[in-house]
This record gives structure tokens, C-alpha cells and sequence, in this order.
């Protein structure tokens, strides 16, 4: 812990993510008002944004460290994978959706992997992960008074209620 | 539409005694709630006292509003897949909700005491002004989100009962108002339980008729694919643009909704937020086959000839129900999407009194002396300015209408979710973000609603608002971080309380 503020300003590595992927979203609504041309680079400028924005939201809180926090980094960067292939797949494979096409649960290619891929896949592994790496001991009775020892004398400890 | 026109005597009679009662279970909830409101603390965060089924219910109930049932199911059967990825970030979004904020919400009100999320951001930056703005922005927000949803109970109430529209609304508006104006959040969160499970027992029986009408979901896509290919294209008939824009905006845009991380203050025991993805997740997929199922199904059954074109996309829910679901399930998704609506109603009076009556008054450096009454004097404030907007101009709400939930995501999204991640934030930056959010976003909607001038498919005032609100906060964090004196000792350490 430290109030150096040169060594606060030092942004967290998600933070940066973050800033990068808030780029890559303005550059492509930027491409989207170039017209008909900038459409399309505009769309994968987002695919790459939302690729990077998601997992980077979640490594702002989620553990990191020691054995659970490798297999937690494992899922982010999964995640962020599995967007990226799916809405990719979806702006890159051929618009081929016709009367006769081959059905996937339902969908045709395209539409399945964006919605088996990118919808059902995290859905079914990000909370039960959630629950598996949640570390309850935050909410010790010892850890709380830990942190309101902390708290500085002049702070109003609760506001009214 | 009125039901009584569209569905036989004997139908509508079973729809209005299910309506009934329900409205009958709602009373009662308040009637309990309200002899346990003692405190502000009571009001806003139901006392702390909250098991984590019930929270976790309440958060997808106050997530989900009406649109889920009509506006949705239209939309999908109006522009084809694009409008799933409105619901796609629910893959996400729990877990992410989790990992950033509940924990550290939750600290912030053990160490703090704080009640409402602008509570949060006045601790974490020692700044009553961002708390004062943080809640400008939220009632702003929630007046013209209030003014929707309470014109579309209106419009329930008048298709079940046969009331006029603005009746209907009063008649929503005095319901809904009674049960938080004098219970509180207390009587929000088990009204929300009621709610949220006929929301997802409804949904889920709906979803097992459409497969059944529409001869599983082989049968339903081999048929719009015959009538209508590009209505099942990833995109359906949005630009990929939209779409994709979709994903970011109702994915990363969660974590800035008031009414629903605010639920991480109520739990009783804050080792149980351990299950409270899985269990939002659970009920927000059930609660979620209708919007998906309906909008194909009729779409299909259209295709096949076996139902006429609908005149407008929102009845696909009421004319698949009328048509193709037992009358008993039909009632108890009308009930749903009262339900739907008053639950997100109830959440919303809530932070809306909050934010009108202890964080604008915070921030303009005045103290509440009995909260409890003020908050329910907000509360009422809000529910009939909301009534009398929703009652006078339909083109008034659907201005106000537009301002919701981007409004809420580029001003509270950086402030609180980065900030509470991230000690490097500054005062000023939070403060420059909510700003931005606000002008951004008012300022571009407004001149898009009055055709100043169109955005490009796929571009929206919410999505340049939330990236800009995004990239101002980094930035001018990181040019003040030397003049900032960061975060208490205590703040610093609920920030690393998690995280790497």
C-alpha cells in the first residue's frame, strides 16, 4: 500500500486495456460516419474493442493471484478469445443464410456460433467460476474492523440513517 | 388493444382474476413491508437484511422491465437476430457486475455506511460534488425511464381491465406508489421476488409453447429461413455496426444501473454474493426465453401462413399468447408483465428518491434531517411527475424514454466501476466523466430526437457518450493524479480488496 501519488498515477494494466479498447470503439463509430467505406472497418474496430473491453472490465475485480487466480486469468483471456472468434466468424465467413442452409440448434452457421459461442459458452462457465473463486474471507469480521481501523478520524463513518 | 376485444369472455375473465390477484399479493407484501420500515436504512437497503435468493431475484426483476415481454419480442420479430445481441451480454455481465463491484460496494457500506451508489462515489473520491452530480444524473435518468414504464403499466392495466390509458396509468402509478412509498426498498424486494419468479415460471412455460408451435427450433428456423434468410443472419436486418454496438453498450453498460448494483447493500450475509451471479444468471435466462422464443415463433408462424402479418411488431407477445397458449398461462403472463414493469418501477423510485432527497442535497452541501421521511416524500414526488409526463405527451416520454440506461452507463460507469478498481483515479476525473455522460449524451439524443442532424447505422448518442465519459476519465485522472490527495487509507484498502 502506498500514497506516493507518482506511484498511484501508474494506471492498473486493465485500466490500460480499458483506455485501449475505448479507443478502438471511438475509432470505429468515427469509421461509421466515413460512410459506406468506413462500415465495415468501423465493425471489426468494435469486434476488437469488445474483445479486449469484456475480460479487461472483469480482471478489474476478479482474483488474479496464486493457483485459482492462474485458472481465473485463463477463463478472462478465454472469454475475450471466444468473443473475438465468434463475432469475427460472424463478419468474415460468407453471408450464405438461404432456404436450404444447414441448421446448427436451430440457427444457421453464422448466427450459432454467435450465439452457442459468444452467448451460451461464458454464460455457463463465468458464474460458476465466479462462485468457485470468490474469497469470502473480505467479509471476515476481522478484515472489516482491519479496514475501518483505517479509516481516518475526520471521515463521517456513516452518513444518516 | 383491449383483451376483452381480442380474447373470449370466459379468457379475459380468467386474465382479469389473475390479474387481480396478483395485485391482491402485491398489497399484501406492502402491507407487511410497511410495519418493518423504521429507519432510512430500511427504506433504501431493507435494512441490510436481504438472503441471497431473494436478492439476486430482485436484481434480474428490476433488470428486466416490460420490454422484455412486448417491446422485445417486437423488436425481434421486426429486425431478426440483431436485436438478440441486446440480450447476448447477459453471458457477461453477472459475473463482471460481481467480480468489480459487489464486493467492494458491499465493504464500502460495512466500513462507511454508505446507502445509494452516489454514497459510494462521494466516499471514494471525498467528494460531495460528484455525489451531487452522480445523482442529477439519476434523477434525470429515471424520471424519463419512470414516465416509460409507467405509460406501458398504463397500457397493460388498460388491455386486462378495459380502463382508459390515462387511468391506467394513475391506476399503476398508485399501486406501485404505495408499496415503496410506504415499505420502501423492503417491500421492492419481495414484491421483486413474487415478480421475478412469475417473470421466469411464465417465461419458461411460454418458451415450451413456442417450441411446440413451432416444431422445435429446427422447425421454427427452417421456416423463416424460406421467407426471410437475412432475418437469421447474425446481424438480422441491423448493420453489423448496430449490432456489435449492442454488445457494448448493454454489456459494459451494466455496471453504471443504479437500481440494480445498488442490491449488493441488502444481502444479509456478504459471503452468500458468492452465488449471486449464478443465481441472476439462472433466472435472467429464463426470464429471457420469451423475448427470444416469441419473436421467432411468430415470426415463423407468419411465414407459414399460419398467422396474419402483424400490424404492429408489439403484438407478436399478445397474439402468440391469445392464440397459442393455454388462457391460464396467457393470465399469468399478463400478470408478468405488470410485474416486470412494477418491479423496475418500484427500483426506480427508489434511487430516484435517493438521489432527490440525500445525494443532490449532499452535494449542494445541505444535511437531511429525517431521511426516512424525505425519502418518502421523494418517492412520491417522483411517482407523480413521472404519471403527470406519462399521462400528457406520448412524444414527451419518448423523449425522456431515450435517456435511461445510457445515461446511467456514461455517468456511472467510470466513476464508480474504474473508480472503485482503480486508486490511480482522481476526484477531478470523476467528476470530468459524469459531466461528459451528461452532456454528451442530453446534448446528442436531444439533437437526434429534433432531426438536428442523423447518426450513422449503427452509431448512438449512449455508445459515444459511454466511450467518451470512459476515455475522459482515464485522461484527466491520469493529468491530475499528482494533485490528488487518491483515496482514504480505508478506501484503498476496500479497492484492493480485490482484484489483482
Amino acid at each position: 500500500m502506498t500514497s506516493d501519488p507518482a506511484t498511484r498515477a501508474r494506471p492498473h494494466w486493465a485500466v490500460g486495456l480499458i483506455f485501449a479498447a475505448a479507443v478502438l470503439m471511438l475509432t470505429g463509430y468515427a469509421l461509421a460516419f466515413a460512410g459506406e467505406r468506413g462500415a465495415a472497418p468501423g465493425a471489426w474496430a468494435l469486434v476488437l474493442g469488445n474483445a479486449v473491453l469484456a475480460p479487461a472490465a472483469m480482471a478489474l475485480g476478479a482474483p488474479l493471484r496464486g493457483t485459482r487466480g492462474s485458472v481465473v486469468r485463463g477463463a478472462l483471456w478465454a472469454t475475450g478469445f471466444v468473443i473475438l472468434v465468434a463475432f469475427a466468424a460472424a463478419l468474415a465467413l460468407p453471408a450464405d443464410e438461404a432456404a436450404d442452409s444447414r441448421l446448427f440448434l436451430g440457427f444457421p452457421r453464422r448466427a450459432a456460433i454467435v450465439i452457442y459461442g459468444a452467448g451460451v459458452l461464458p454464460l455457463l462457465a463465468l458464474p460458476a467460476l465466479f462462485a468457485w473463486s470468490f474469497d469470502a474471507r473480505a467479509f471476515d469480521a476481522g478484515n472489516i474492523e482491519r479496514i475501518r481501523a483505517a479509516r481516518p478520524v475526520d471521515r463521517d463513518p456513516a452518513p444518516p440513517s | 388493444m383491449s383483451l376483452q376485444g381480442v380474447a373470449g369472455t370466459q379468457s379475459s375473465s380468467v386474465i382479469v382474476m389473475v390479474g387481480v390477484a396478483y395485485f391482491a399479493v402485491v398489497a399484501a407484501i406492502a402491507a407487511w413491508a410497511s410495519r418493518r420500515t423504521r429507519t432510512a436504512a430500511d427504506f433504501y437497503v431493507a435494512g441490510r437484511g436481504i438472503g441471497i435468493w431473494t436478492t439476486a431475484i430482485a436484481s434480474m426483476a428490476a433488470t428486466i422491465s416490460g420490454f422484455s415481454f412486448i417491446g422485445g419480442p417486437g423488436l425481434l420479430y421486426r429486425i431478426g437476430l440483431g436485436a438478440v445481441w441486446i440480450v447476448l451480454p447477459l453471458s457477461v455481465t453477472a459475473a463482471m457486475s460481481g467480480w468489480v463491484l459487489a464486493t467492494r460496494l458491499r465493504l464500502l457500506s460495512e466500513v462507511r455506511g454508505v446507502l445509494t451508489v452516489p454514497d459510494a462515489i462521494a466516499a471514494r473520491y471525498r467528494s460531495t460534488g460528484a455525489q451531487g452530480l452522480a445523482g442529477l444524473a439519476i434523477v434525470i435518468a429515471v424520471t424519463g425511464y419512470l414516465a416509460t414504464n409507467v405509460r406501458a403499466l398504463g397500457v397493460a392495466i388498460e388491455a386486462v381491465f378495459g380502463l382508459d390509458l390515462a387511468a391506467g396509468i394513475w391506476v399503476g402509478t398508485a399501486i406501485t406508489l404505495a408499496y415503496s412509498a410506504s415499505g420502501g426498498i423492503l417491500a421492492g424486494v419481495y414484491a421483486d421476488l413474487v415478480q421475478g419468479a412469475l417473470m421466469a415460471l411464465g417465461s419458461t412455460l411460454v418458451f415450451s409453447q413456442v417450441l411446440l408451435a413451432g416444431d422445435a427450433l429446427g422447425g421454427i428456423g427452417a421456416s423463416i429461413l424460406a421467407a426471410d434468410p437475412a432475418f437469421l443472419s447474425p446481424w438480422g436486418h441491423l448493420t453489423p455496426l448496430a449490432a456489435i454496438s449492442f454488445f457494448f453498450v448493454f454489456g459494459i453498460g451494466t455496471l453504471g444501473q443504479p437500481h440494480v448494483v445498488h442490491k449488493y447493500y441488502m444481502i444479509r450475509d456478504p459471503k452468500q454474493l458468492r452465488w449471486h451471479p449464478l443465481i441472476m444468471t439462472g433466472s435472467m435466462v429464463l426470464a429471457q426465453l420469451l423475448f427470444i422464443g416469441v419473436g421467432l415463433v411468430v415470426k415463423a408462424l407468419v411465414a407459414r401462413g399460419e398467422l396474419p402479418p402483424l400490424a404492429r411488431p408489439d403484438d407478436a407477445t399478445p397474439a402468440f399468447l391469445l392464440g397459442y397458449t393455454p388462457v391460464l398461462l396467457a393470465a399469468l403472463v399478463f400478470s408478468g408483465v405488470a410485474a416486470a414493469i412494477m418491479s423496475t418501477v418500484n427500483a426506480f423510485l427508489n434511487v430516484g428518491a435517493a438521489a432527490l432527497t440525500r445525494d443532490i442535497p449532499a452535494g449542494l452541501g445541505w444535511r437531511v434531517t429525517d431521511p426516512l421521511r424525505w425519502g418518502r416524500i421523494g418517492t412520491i414526488v417522483i411517482a407523480v411527475t413521472g404519471a403527470i409526463l406519462a399521462t400528457v405527451s406520448d412524444t414527451l416520454v419518448a423523449f425522456l424514454g431515450i435517456f435511461g440506461w445510457g445515461l446511467f452507463a456514461s455517468t456511472l460507469v467510470p466513476a464508480l466501476a474504474i473508480g472503485l478498481s482503480w486508486s490511480g483515479a482522481t476526484r477531478q476525473g470523476a467528476i470530468a466523466s459524469i459531466l461528459t455522460g451528461l452532456s454528451v449524451t442530453l446534448g446528442l439524443e436531444s439533437l437526434a430526437y429534433f432531426n438536428v442532424f442523423a447518426f450513422p447505422a449503427g452509431v448512438t448518442a449512449t455508445a459515444l457518450a459511454l466511450v467518451s465519459s470512459i476515455l475522459v476519465f482515464i485522461l484527466v485522472s491520469l493529468a491530475t493524479s499528482r494533485s490528488d490527495p487518491g483515496p482514504d487509507p480505508d478506501i484503498r484498502a476496500i479497492i484492493e480488496s480485490a482484484g489483482a
